[in-house]
């Protein structure tokens, strides 16, 4: 191509721009602070309008939230500094959207659609924009939860599953492991090979851009980043894109769900959400109510949760499922914003400092931690041994607290908390190491048969390594076909007892003597 | 008890009416007093822009801003009239940077044809 054939092809495609003449709805800034400005005029701007500064730098955009007799209330999703009383603001006429395609899969962008990890820009021209607010779909358009989301995490799969289409609540003080539990989780949906990886949102919401680095770094590493967009409204972002940034990440979420795909979204975490919407709604001069948070923020919640779904055959087939985090204030889940998310949810994984301390990792409270919906997506050989897992963990549970007074116990309470004790010291699992679900089925079968009796507690986990590796070594098709059926036959329970059996008296039990 | 700047404006405007130039300035010197015996004179460029706003309103006169580069740009009021049947306050304003063109504010309505606006759109476009 020449030069010639360069410049006439441009002069072709200016000549092709529209140039009819608009009227544009217009206003003045009056005030501006914090975030927030108060404009004059805009009679005609609708809820949830992007607005257009037109300040000496650059445009910058705003979203008008406070629709008033004569004013309109707006956050500001920029740099508000050049913003200037008396700056012309010009409506758009579209609500808030941000531009969705398989690009932004590695990325990491703001609450805006823009990227901010210093790679490639992205080709907004290719890319479906999606309301950043958009109302939850239908009863019609839903079927009930079937698939199951595999954490790799041995306690959350086997006791509290989670399934496609579900909200999960995570819950904990800060430091408890959290972040730990989404991002193993994250690492494991790229390995499971039965059901299709889902693509992972993981929205920060006034985190450290430190920790969003390593977050990365670590993804990067398992190669788990492949399949995650990150949307990131660190702790230095204004307000405004952090109030903005789970509703982005929901969209993008939505977009991948409306392709017949699934997405998980993750919100770490929503109680700085509701933090960064206090302080707009303050700054808007609405009245507070509890703890100072607006009226609305159960609805400010809820309608961002209800957007998880699992949508039915004729329509996509597509699901979205959501795990928000709370993070508590030690370890007080009768707070306003813990209980609003706790009544939203499908349940929730609380995890509990005591726990953490004792070196119970991840610290999860099997007692307060429930699913509502997620058993109906585990599959037959999980529902299983895991039955039997959670009752025995109960009675384990009400029994240690006898242990601590009295010496005298009888045989049978003795041996229930042995068993307990193991099958505590077997839920333990380390950082990055999600397993496999037909590894925790194998692994959790032995423990709750008894094969694990006579191990001695602080040997259990090596039991557990030297177990699955004997098994993948030797036993390959069991393993195989408890994956490829999720099913746990009659007969595959009797090859799989003896081969447990013949593993912990010939091989374990040889080595030790 | 506390006014908002439309309330004063409005009430501003009823005192106003039928006054002669004298009492007029009785009147504002009245307002400014009772504006700053309720420590309420930080309001008053508020209760400008609302009285400008309500005297408007109440006269059926439209404000016509007409921006051009070099601020020449004349236009009959009586042309104004004709088209759209209301009598209007045409203020001529002049902003260089708008390099050519013309930019009319009516109201909240704006119509901009100026070549600044054209490039911004180019801008848009190509990028």
């Amino acid at each position: 191509m020449n030069k010639d054939q360069i410049l006439q092809q441009l002069k072709d495609e200016i000549l092709q721009i529209k140039r009819e003449l608009q009227i544009e709805n217009v206003g003045t800034v009056f005030k501006v602070g914090d975030g927030v400005a108060e404009i004059h005029g805009l009679s005609n701007v609708m809820y949830s309008e992007m607005l257009e500064f037109q300040t000496e730098k650059e445009k910058v955009y705003g979203l008008a939230l406070n629709l008033l007799e004569d004013s309109v209330g707006a956050i500001i999703l920029g740099d508000f500094r050049n913003i200037k009383e008396g700056q012309t603001v010009k409506g758009t006429e579209k609500v808030l959207s941000i531009p969705a395609s398989e690009e932004l899969l590695g990325r990491v962008i703001n609450p805006l659609g823009e990227p901010l990890d210093g790679g490639p820009p992205l080709h907004r021209e290719k890319a479906a924009y999606y309301p950043v607010e958009k109302i939850a779909s239908g009863v019609i358009t839903r079927e009930s939860v079937n698939t199951p989301l595999h954490t790799g995490i041995k306690a959350i799969d086997a006791m509290i599953p989670i399934g496609r289409g579900q909200r999960e609540l995570i819950i904990g003080d800060r430091q408890i492991g959290k972040t730990v539990l989404v991002t193993d989780t994250i690492i494991n949906l790229g390995r499971d090979p039965r059901y299709k990886t889902p693509v992972c949102i993981y929205v920060a919401i006034g985190q450290k851009e430190s920790k969003i680095a390593k977050l990365v770094q670590d993804l990067k590493r398992y190669g788990a980043m492949d399949y995650t967009i990150v949307v990131l409204a660190s702790a230095s972002s204004p307000a405004p894109l952090q109030y903005l940034a789970p509703y982005a990440g929901c969209a993008v979420g939505e977009y991948f769900m409306d392709k017949g795909g699934d997405a998980l979204v993750i919100y770490d975490d929503l109680t700085k959400h509701a933090w960064a919407y206090r302080q707009i709604s303050l700054l808007l001069k609405r009245p507070p109510g509890r703890e100072a948070y607006p009226g609305d923020v159960f609805y400010l919640h809820s309608r961002l949760l209800e957007r998880a779904a699992k949508m039915n055959k004729d329509h996509g087939g597509g699901s979205l499922t959501a795990l928000p985090i709370i993070e508590t204030q030690l370890a007080d889940i009768s707070a306003y914003i813990p209980t609003n998310v706790i009544s939203i949810t499908d349940g929730q994984i609380y995890l509990e400092p005591e726990l953490f301390y004792q070196g119970v990792r991840p610290a999860l409270n099997v007692g307060l931690s429930v699913s509502r919906v997620g058993s109906a997506a585990q599959t037959k050989a999980m529902k299983k041994v895991a039955g039997r897992l959670r009752l025995e963990l109960a009675q384990f549970r009400e029994l240690a607290a006898f242990a601590q007074f009295g010496q005298d116990l009888d045989e049978a309470t003795k041996k229930q908390i042995e068993r307990g004790k193991r099958l505590t010291e077997l839920l333990k699992q380390s950082q990055f190491a999600p397993m496999p679900f037909e590894d925790q089925v194998c692994s959790i079968f032995a423990a709750v048969n008894g094969f694990m009796d006579a191990v001695p507690v602080e040997r259990i986990q090596e039991f557990e390594k030297k177990f699955l590796k004997f098994l993948h070594e030797r036993h390959k098709e069991i393993l195989d076909k408890v994956r490829g059926t999720g099913d746990l036959s009659e007969e595959l329970d009797k090859r799989l007892r003896s081969t447990t059996e013949d593993f912990s008296k010939n091989y374990f039990g040889k080595a030790n003597e | 008890m506390k006014f908002s700047p439309k309330q004063h404006a409005e009430i501003l405007y009823e005192l106003l009416e039928g006054k002669t130039d004298s009492e007029k300035k009785i009147v504002i010197k009245k307002l400014v007093l009772f504006l700053a015996k309720n420590k309420d004179l930080s309001l008053w460029k508020q209760i400008a822009e609302e009285f400008e706003k309500y005297y408007y309103q109440q006269k059926g006169i439209e404000r016509v801003e007409i921006t051009t580069a070099d601020g020449n740009f004349q236009l009959p009021t009586s042309n104004f009239q004709k088209t759209f049947k209301k009598s209007a306050e045409i203020v001529a304003q002049k902003d260089s940077s708008l390099i050519g063109g013309i930019r009319i504010k009516i109201g909240d309505r704006m119509i901009n044809n100026t070549i600044r606006s054209r490039l911004e759109k180019l801008k848009e476009a190509l990028s």
